[in-house]
């Protein structure tokens, strides 16, 4: 069985705002500190016509709580700091027995010239 | 006959002018996938941004600008899109006066508005309206 392992997170609450160029400007605040279970850690390379995108993806299992049912229902609204990177959540899932949450968060790199 | 105007003060009395004729629709310069939770936003790009240099080495001598910026407009529901974009229609086409607003705004001769086409894309579920607006910007 793989290993895995509690590490400590901050989940953050989102916020957008519009500049008066009419950029988006994300806002962060921090929600809740918690302990999930980190697994499943892997980095990825697309290679697209132009450039290469390098992602991270990490799966993360929480105790099903209103606020991580809440995490579920509006994933878009929520960004998870763990390695002091800011995780998006790609995928989310609420386990049968709903006794936990499954995330699986995303970090993008920034695009590199192939 | 005068020097180049700026740029910033266009992308921002651009935000200011549509956020005010469409408000409470959210504005936002270029795409981009946060709003794909919004039933209806619009977004604006900036183009062709052009003040004709007349002959001779000086070089603030420039004629009127002719900045066009493209206006989409995206809805979850059609009739919200065709009722945006006729607001914009009505308010921006054959306008004159004061463009812009919250501290960036000048004067335009006239904003030529062309409504491109109407879409709608699968992926993202939304109709989209495209439109041409030009600006006059005398100097």
């Amino acid at each position: 069985m793989a290993i895995t392992k509690f590490e400590t997170v901050e989940v953050n609450d989102l916020s957008f705002a519009t500049s008066s160029y009419g950029e988006t400007q994300t806002t962060k605040t921090l929600k809740f500190t918690s302990r999930p279970l980190i697994s499943e850690v892997r980095a990825n390379v697309a290679t697209s016509e132009k450039f290469r995108i390098y992602s991270d993806l990490v799966q993360m299992k929480f105790n099903y709580t209103p606020n991580t049912r809440d995490i579920v229902d509006n994933d878009n609204l929520y960004s998870i700091t763990y390695q002091n990177v800011d995780w998006r959540i790609a995928d989310s899932s609420i386990s049968n027995d709903r006794m936990s949450v499954t995330l699986i968060c995303y970090f993008n790199k920034p695009s590199v010239d192939v | 006959m005068a020097t180049q105007q700026d740029v910033r003060e266009y992308a921002q009395a651009i935000q200011a002018q549509l956020s005010s004729i469409v408000t409470p629709i959210p504005v936002y310069a270029n795409f981009n996938r946060n709003y794909a939770t919004q039933p209806k936003f619009l977004t604006w790009q900036l183009r062709d941004v052009h003040q004709p240099v007349y002959t001779g080495n000086i070089q603030s001598i420039k004629g009127i600008d002719t900045p066009v910026f493209q206006i989409s407009v995206f809805t979850q529901n059609m009739a919200d899109g065709f009722d945006t974009a006729n607001d914009i229609l009505q308010s921006l086409h054959g306008y004159s006066g004061t463009f812009g607003g919250g501290g960036h705004s000048f004067n335009v001769s006239k904003a030529d508005v062309v409504w491109l086409y109407h879409g709608y894309d699968n992926e993202i579920g939304l109709h989209n309206i495209f439109m041409d607006c030009t600006l006059y910007i005398p100097t």
